[in-house]
C-alpha cells in the first residue's frame, strides 16, 4: 500500500496520465454501458409504460406496479421465488458446511470424491432440469425405477407434477447441482483456519462437537457471508432450472419471478401478447428485493463483526 | 493458491475425535468406516443421475421404458441423430462461437480495464467502480428485454455477436473485480516504477511487465466466462430465436419439448452439451479453485 501512496504524492496525474488512463477503462466502459448500463436504466424507464414491443409506448405511471400488487400470478411467483431463496439458501449453506467439516479428515481418495460431487456444478441448471425432469418421470424415469426395484415402488409420485411437491423436488435438484460448488469454497476456506486455535481450544478441554461450534464454523464467518449472498442473488434471480424443468407447471405452482418475467415478454402468459412493460416492473421488483437483501446481509455482518 | 499448498499444516489441526488416537482405536475405525460409507454413498448421489443419462444415452428406444436401467448392449447411434439430423451439431458450432467471442472479449476488456483501476488515475474512479459492482447483483432477467430492444434497434438481434456482445458487458464488472485483485497482488509497484525510470511507456509496461505476471489471473477469468456463456439460457433463449443460430442451451430445452419420448435422443444431446464444460473443468480444476479463492477468501 505504502508505494502506491508515495507514488501518488510524487507524481500527480497530468492531463496525459488521466486521458491515457481513460483510454484504457473505455473499451470496458463502452461494452458495460452500452449493453448493460443502458438496458437496466431503459428498463427502469419501459416499467411506467403499457407496451407490447412495438408501436408507440402508452405512459401508464406507476399502474403496472399497482397491477402487480393485485395480480394473483405475481403474488404467486413472489411466494415461490421466496420459498426458494430461503430453502436454498439455508440448506445450500448448511450442508456444504458440514460436509466440508467430514472432508477435512483428509482421508485418502477425498479428492477423487469431491471432484465426483463438484461435476453437476459445472454442468448448465438447463441440462440439470432437462435430465431431471426425465429422472422424475413416473414412467422409465431413474427415482421411480429405483424405488420400485428397492420395493419402495409405493413411494413413487408424480413429482414434477404435484403442485405441492413440485417446489420441494425443485428445491433438492438445485442443492444436487450446486452443492459440489459450494463445498468447494468451505473446503477452500478450511484449509486457512489457523492450527493453533484447535490446540488452545483442546488444552481446554474442548471435544469433537465442541471445537467445531467454537472454532471451525465461526472461523468460517467471511465464507459464509460469502455463501449466503451468492445464494441469496441467484435464489432470487431463480430461472434456468425451473424454466428447463417445469417451464413454471404445473399451471402456474413452480414459477418464479425470474420465469414469470420471461413468460411475460416471450412466453404464452398474457395470451401469447408481450407485455414488456409490466415484465419490466417485475424486474424493477426484483432489482429493489436483491437492494434490499444486499443491505441487510450487510447490516447483519457488521452487527456480527462489532 | 498458497492455501491449497499447505496441507500438512491443516492436517495437524483436526479434532481429536477424528484423528488416529492409541486410546480408542477400535471406537476410531468404526467412525471412519461410516464416514467413507457416507462420502461415498454422497458421491454416488452426484453422479448416478449423470451416468444414468449417458447409460440412456446407449440404449435402443425399445429399452428405454421397459428395459433394465443398464443396456444389455451398447449404440451410439442417438450421437450421430441428433448431432446431424436434429442438427445440435449447429447449435454446439454456434455455442462455441459465442463462447469463444465473448471471452476473447472478456479477457482483452477487462485486462485493460483492470489495469487501469489498480494503477492509473482514472476520472472518478471509485465511482465507476461503484457502479461497475452494484450491477453484478442485479438480475439478468432485468436487462434482458431492454437488450432485446436495443438489439433490433442496431439490427443485431438473432446474430450470435449480438448476443456475445451483450455477454461481453454482462461479463465485465466481475472480471474487472477480478483482474483488480490479481494486479494488484501480483505486480509491484516498485517494478511498474523501474520499468519507467528504463523508459517505458503505460502501454509497453501493461504488455511486457504487468500482463505476463497476471497469466493466472486471465486464466480464471477465462474459465468463469467459459461457464458462464457456455451454460447461460435466458439471454440465449431470448435474444436469438432463428432456431439455426442458437446455442446449444435453448436448443436443448426446445427439443426436449419436441422429442419428448425420444430418451437416447434427448440424453445423447445433454451429454454433447454437458461433456466440454466438464473434461474443461477436470483439466482446469487447480486454477478454478484459486480463482475461486481471490473472490472470497483473500480478497
Amino acid at each position: 500500500m505504502t508505494p502506491r501512496v508515495q507514488e501518488r504524492a510524487v507524481l500527480r496525474p497530468t492531463l496525459r496520465g488521466r486521458t491515457q488512463a481513460a483510454a484504457f477503462v473505455l473499451p470496458a466502459v463502452i461494452l458495460f454501458g452500452m449493453f448493460v448500463a443502458y438496458p437496466l436504466v431503459s428498463g427502469l424507464y419501459y416499467s411506467l409504460f403499457q407496451w407490447p414491443g412495438y408501436g408507440i409506448p402508452q405512459y401508464v405511471g406507476l399502474q403496472n406496479f399497482i397491477n402487480l400488487a393485485t395480480d394473483p400470478s405475481f403474488l404467486m411467483a413472489l411466494r415461490v421465488t421466496l420459498i426458494y431463496t430461503v430453502s436454498t439458501t439455508v440448506l445450500q449453506t448448511v450442508v456444504p458446511m458440514l460436509i466440508a467439516i467430514v472432508f477435512m479428515q483428509k482421508w485418502r481418495g477425498g479428492a477423487i470424491l469431491r471432484t465426483v460431487i463438484f461435476i453437476p456444478s459445472v454442468i448448465s441448471l438447463t441440462i440439470t432440469g432437462l435430465l431431471w425432469q426425465l429422472a422424475l418421470q413416473s414412467n422409465g424415469g431413474l427415482i421411480d425405477t429405483l424405488l420400485s426395484d428397492v420395493g419402495m415402488g409405493w413411494a413413487a409420485r408424480p413429482w414434477l407434477a404435484d403442485s405441492t411437491l413440485v417446489v420441494p423436488v425443485i428445491i433438492v435438484v438445485s442443492l444436487w447441482q450446486s452443492l459440489g460448488f459450494y463445498l468447494l469454497i468451505y473446503y477452500a476456506g478450511l484449509q486457512s483456519v489457523d492450527p493453533q486455535l484447535y490446540e488452545a481450544a483442546r488444552v481446554d478441554g474442548a471435544n469433537g462437537l465442541g471445537l467445531m461450534w467454537h472454532i471451525t464454523i465461526p472461523s468460517l464467518r467471511t465464507i459464509t457471508t460469502l455463501v449466503v449472498s451468492l445464494n441469496l442473488i441467484n435464489g432470487l434471480k431463480v430461472f434456468d432450472v425451473i424454466y428447463a424443468m417445469t417451464s413454471g407447471g404445473p399451471g402456474n405452482a413452480s414459477q418464479s419471478l425470474g420465469v414469470y418475467l420471461y413468460q411475460l415478454a416471450f412466453g404464452s402468459e398474457n395470451g401469447g401478447s408481450p407485455a414488456f412493460g409490466y415484465a419490466d416492473a417485475i424486474g424493477v421488483v426484483m432489482m429493489f428485493a436483491a437492494a434490499l437483501l444486499f443491505l441487510a446481509v450487510n447490516i447483519v455482518r457488521r452487527e456480527r463483526l462489532s | 493458491m498458497s492455501i491449497l499448498n499447505k496441507p500438512a499444516a491443516a492436517a495437524t489441526a483436526l479434532p481429536a475425535t477424528v484423528r488416529p488416537s492409541d486410546r480408542r482405536p477400535q471406537r476410531w475405525r468404526l467412525g471412519r468406516v461410516a464416514g467413507y460409507c457416507f462420502l461415498v454413498a454422497l458421491a454416488l448421489v452426484f453422479i448416478g443421475p449423470l451416468v444414468w443419462m449417458i447409460l440412456t444415452s446407449l440404449k435402443p428406444q425399445s429399452d428405454v421404458f421397459a428395459g433394465p436401467l443398464i443396456p444389455r448392449h451398447l449404440q451410439f447411434s442417438a450421437y450421430s441423430y441428433v448431432w446431424e439430423t436434429l442438427g445440435i451439431g449447429t447449435n454446439f458450432v454456434n455455442s462455441l462461437y459465442v463462447t469463444s467471442l465473448t471471452v476473447a472479449g472478456v479477457v482483452v476488456v477487462s485486462s485493460l480495464g483492470g489495469y487501469a483501476f489498480t494503477f492509473l488515475p482514472i476520472p472518478a474512479k471509485n465511482v465507476v467502480f461503484a457502479i461497475l459492482m452494484c450491477a453484478l447483483l442485479l438480475p439478468s432477467a432485468l436487462f434482458l428485454i431492454p437488450a432485446f430492444i436495443e438489439l433490433r434497434d442496431l439490427g443485431m438481434l438473432d446474430t450470435r455477436t449480438g448476443l456475445a456482445l451483450v455477454h461481453t458487458g454482462a461479463g465485465v464488472p466481475l472480471a474487472i473485480y477480478l483482474m483488480r485483485n490479481f494486479f494488484g497482488r501480483s505486480v509491484p509497484a516498485e517494478l511498474r516504477d523501474a520499468a519507467r525510470i528504463d523508459g517505458a511507456n503505460e502501454v509497453t509496461i501493461f504488455w511486457r511487465v504487468a500482463l505476463p505476471l497476471c497469466l493466472p489471473g486471465i486464466a480464471t477469468v477465462a474459465i468463469f466466462q467459459v461457464l458462464f456463456t457456455w451454460n447461460d439460457l435466458m439471454l440465449s433463449n431470448g435474444l436469438i430465436q432463428d432456431k439455426s443460430l442458437q446455442t446449444l442451451q435453448p436448443a436443448l430445452y426446445t427439443m426436449v419439448g419436441e422429442y419428448a419420448t425420444n430418451w437416447p435422443a434427448l440424453c445423447a444431446a445433454l451429454t454433447i452439451a454437458a461433456l466440454p464444460v466438464v473434461v474443461f473443468f477436470i483439466v482446469a480444476q487447480r486454477l478454478f479453485v484459486s480463482g475461486l479463492l481471490v473472490g472470497s477468501v483473500k480478497g
